[in-house]
This record gives C-alpha cells, sequence and structure tokens, in this order.
C-alpha cells in the first residue's frame, strides 16, 4: 500500500455514517434471581421505541466485568452462564412509540458450583445504515445470578502502600483489593493513623459498590492526617465485607520528619559538633 | 412451594425499590462466620495483614427486580470527518443523552468498536491529537463528563456517569482525527456502538 510522501498526494476519508439512534429504553435495570441447579426461572425485560419510526432491536447477552473503579464492562462469551440464558426472541421491531416485553428464560443446569454470575440482558439498536459504518446504541439490564448452595465470602488486601519516608503532611495512600469468594460483596473500609499507640485519624473511605467475584477495586487518595511528632505511624485499613460482616486488614508504617524536624536536628547536630570542638579547644589550651 | 409474597414491592436498605414476584423470598439460611487469620510483614511497604473469610448458604427460587427504567438517545448525523489532512485535525460531533430513574445512576462507555480495512493509530490517554502526527481519539464534553483531554476509541472506554437519577442528561462527543506522513492512503471507517447501563448499586 502506498505511503504518504506529500502533502496533497493522495486523498485519506474518515466517515462514520451514523444513522440517528433513536431515543429507546428498557426497564427493569436489574435483576435479582437466586436458582437451583437443574431448575428454571424466566425473567421479563421490556424494550420501548420511544420514536416516532419503526425500529429494529437485536437482543443480547453479555457477561459483565467490572474494572478496578467498579465500573461494568458487557462483553459477549466472556462468562460461562451466558449459554444458560435465552431470550424467547433474536431480535424484534418496534412500531413508533411501542414496546416488547421479551422474555428470558434461565436454565441453571445440573452439578454447577454455587455462586455468582454476573450477566448483561441488553437491546441493541440495529444500524441501519448500508455502508458498515455507524454510531449504536445498547442498553443493558444488570442481571445478577446466584447458584443456590453454600458460597464463600474472602476478600484479600493486595496492595496496601504509604511511602516509606515522607516530609509531607500529605500521604498519598494506595489500596487494592480482590474478591477470592463465590459470590459479590459490600465493601467498607475503615483508615486508622496511629502514633505512639495512640489512634490520631479515623476515617471511613468510600470504596464504591458490590465487588463482584473474582474483581479488584483500586482507589487511590491523597490523604491529610493529624499528625504530632517525627517518627514511625501506623496506617491501617481494615476492610469489612460480605453478608457474615468479615474483617480484613493491613497495616503500613510511615517515616514522618516534618521540615522543622530536619532543620531542627541540623541545627542540634551542628550545636552538638560546636560544642565539642569548643570543650576540646578548651582542654588543649589548658 | 405456596407463595409467600406475590407481586409486591418492598425497600431494601439502600433504598432501591425491588418488585419481588417469586414464590420463595428466603434468601438467606444459616449464617456462619469465621477465618483464620495471618500476620506477616513486607520489606519495603512494611505492610502487615490479616485475612478471614465466611461462609454461608444461599437459597434457590428468590428473583427480584429493580423498576427503574433507562434511556439513551443519540442525536444526529452522519459523522464525517472528511479528508484527513497533515496540517489540521477534522472533527465532528454528536450527543448522547441518556435518562435513568435509577437511584444508582447511570454510566455511559464504548462497548465495541470494528473497524474499516483501515486502521489509524490511537492518540494516547488524555493526550491531544494534534496535526501532523497520525492519531484518532475523541472528547467528551457535559456535566457528566468522565474524560478530560482526547481518549482512544476502545471498548471500555468510560465516557461519562453519574451516582444519582439524571433527566436528559447530555454528553457531546467530538471525534478528532488527522494523519501523518506514513499514513495509509484510503478510506477509514469505524462501527461504534454505544453502551449504557444504571450502576451496579451497593
Amino acid at each position: 500500500m502506498r505511503k504518504f510522501g506529500w502533502v496533497g498526494m493522495s486523498v485519506v476519508t474518515f466517515f462514520m455514517l451514523v444513522d440517528r439512534v433513536n431515543a429507546f429504553s428498557i426497564s427493569p435495570t436489574r435483576f435479582l434471581v437466586t436458582a437451583n441447579p437443574n431448575s428454571q426461572q424466566v425473567v421479563e425485560l421490556v424494550v420501548a421505541n420511544d420514536e416516532k419510526v419503526e425500529k429494529k432491536f437485536k437482543i443480547l447477552i453479555g457477561g459483565l466485568k467490572q474494572e478496578k473503579n467498579g465500573a461494568l464492562l458487557f462483553e459477549i462469551n466472556s462468562d460461562q452462564a451466558e449459554v444458560w440464558v435465552r431470550p424467547d426472541r433474536n431480535e424484534v421491531s418496534l412500531a413508533a412509540n411501542t414496546s416488547a416485553v421479551i422474555k428470558f428464560i434461565i436454565s441453571i443446569p445440573d452439578g454447577v458450583s454455587p455462586g455468582s454470575h454476573y450477566l448483561g440482558l441488553a437491546a441493541e439498536e440495529e444500524a441501519g445504515t448500508t455502508t458498515g459504518s455507524s454510531l449504536g446504541g445498547r442498553l443493558f439490564s444488570i442481571l445478577t445470578l446466584r447458584v443456590a448452595g453454600e458460597v464463600v465470602e474472602s476478600v484479600s488486601i493486595d496492595k496496601w502502600i504509604g511511602p516509606t519516608i515522607i516530609m509531607s503532611s500529605f500521604w498519598p495512600l494506595k489500596l487494592q483489593i480482590n474478591n477470592n469468594g463465590s459470590i459479590d460483596v459490600p465493601i467498607e473500609s475503615n483508615v486508622k493513623i496511629s502514633y505512639g499507640g495512640k489512634i490520631l485519624n479515623n476515617d471511613d473511605w468510600i470504596l464504591g459498590n458490590n465487588l463482584l467475584t473474582g474483581s479488584s477495586r483500586y482507589v487511590e487518595k491523597i490523604f491529610n492526617p493529624i499528625l504530632l511528632w517525627p517518627g514511625r505511624y501506623d496506617v491501617q485499613n481494615k476492610i469489612t465485607y460480605g453478608r457474615s460482616g468479615q474483617t480484613v486488614w493491613a497495616s503500613c508504617y510511615v517515616w514522618y520528619f516534618p521540615p522543622w524536624s530536619i532543620f531542627g536536628s541540623l541545627i542540634l547536630f551542628l550545636a552538638i559538633i560546636l560544642g565539642y570542638f569548643k570543650i576540646r579547644h578548651g582542654h588543649v589550651k589548658n | 412451594m405456596s407463595p409467600l409474597l406475590a407481586r409486591c414491592d418492598m425497600v431494601s436498605p439502600d433504598n432501591t425499590t425491588y418488585r419481588i414476584y417469586a414464590d420463595v423470598v428466603d434468601g438467606g439460611g444459616a449464617l456462619s462466620s469465621g477465618g483464620i487469620y495471618d500476620l506477616e510483614d513486607t520489606v519495603g511497604e512494611s505492610i502487615a495483614t490479616s485475612t478471614s473469610g465466611g461462609v454461608y448458604n444461599v437459597r434457590g427460587g428468590y428473583q427480584a427486580m429493580t423498576s427503574s427504567s433507562i434511556s439513551m438517545t443519540v442525536s444526529d448525523g452522519s459523522l464525517d470527518l472528511g479528508n484527513l489532512s497533515f496540517v489540521a485535525v477534522n472533527s465532528a460531533n454528536t450527543t448522547v443523552t441518556v435518562t435513568t430513574d435509577d437511584l444508582s445512576g447511570y454510566a455511559l462507555s464504548v462497548g465495541s468498536i470494528t473497524w474499516g480495512a483501515n486502521v489509524l493509530s490511537d492518540v494516547g490517554g488524555g493526550h491531544i491529537v494534534v496535526a501532523g502526527v497520525e492519531a484518532y481519539g475523541f472528547a467528551t464534553a457535559g456535566d457528566d463528563s468522565q474524560l478530560v483531554g482526547d481518549w482512544a476509541v476502545t471498548a471500555g472506554q468510560s465516557i461519562s456517569a453519574s451516582s444519582t437519577p439524571v433527566t436528559n442528561s447530555a454528553t457531546a462527543l467530538t471525534f478528532k482525527a488527522t494523519i501523518g506522513g506514513g499514513s495509509e492512503v484510503g478510506a477509514y471507517s469505524q462501527t461504534i456502538v454505544l453502551q449504557a447501563s444504571v450502576n451496579l448499586g451497593l
């Protein structure tokens, strides 16, 4: 393929022919289903075309992944449970200002392990263009599917990092936790900073929404704690999680040396040196 | 099993409204808790940690839903960036509008992309598309916008979000492209699916 040699030699065009994605909506936005292995349940999703022209929508099912900030990603073929859910139709045409109820049949196979799966039940407006270039819209409802049985809540702290030595009173603190269990868990965080055994700071951190199975959550904060003297501070983060109220904690130690303490130490050091030489000089004279 | 509740509404601790219409409402079972505690020191990070774990039973046959809705509109038009050049950044705009009455708010992101025959280089995250250096990306503007600067159009890229219900929350998307000396000659096209949902909730 040719490369550009000079400006204007050839033409590069970029087009995204965009059909207007007319307003559409779905309801409900979230399902929670618990089901036994070898059982079946049905949930219903309403898809509405809110515009004045007929539109066609694809009905899709995808797995949901959670990013480190808690946001959800819809990804087809990412969760084994996607094949357990089947819509009663794969597409639907809706006349202007009409809606349709899409039934999703959830069939849990026999022998499936207990635990949570997270799926998106989606309606995607089909692009009306024939060029293959378009901007489409997709709305999805969140289906939390819990297979019945004994589940484990387990969260680990993978990172709890503060500065090792710092002069500033603004401390960068980084936390990363991971859900190693088989079910999603609500999470809370409490940070305590103590000095010489005395708690000086007690702060609740907001970690966001539930942490899904196999997902990590990363939080980074610049913390401005109440500080006393130079020295070693114990910075503890206690995570409370799950419906069974488990806790996990981690501590890191921060050596805090404010500028005045360094300056003061320097003055003291110089005074000691000067004093030493003065005394020594006096002895020599005598 | 006989119905315990039939199509009634309840309010969960986080004030999200659920409609329950399944015939079993017990999601609990015996709760048990306990754990193993472990301490360790890591040189450098001076970290001490504890671990614990809980086990309980989930019972099947429970179904609940959040009786809220979400809608989405992508405004007009053909996004035609025209003939790309070395000396200018071409751009085109569209606006995405989201409405939801869900208490958790919403999140809008790039769902998927498909390139045509040719592919332009992505702009570095947060950088600016500048003329003469092949790059393609987009910028956003709006009250709920999550981005500063120009960003690559990649699947999963957050666009806008809110943690509260919104009515006609508009986010303007500006797609930008420019070429460099090594750019391939030809037509570039891309299919983008934007996706929105309510947030997971607490």
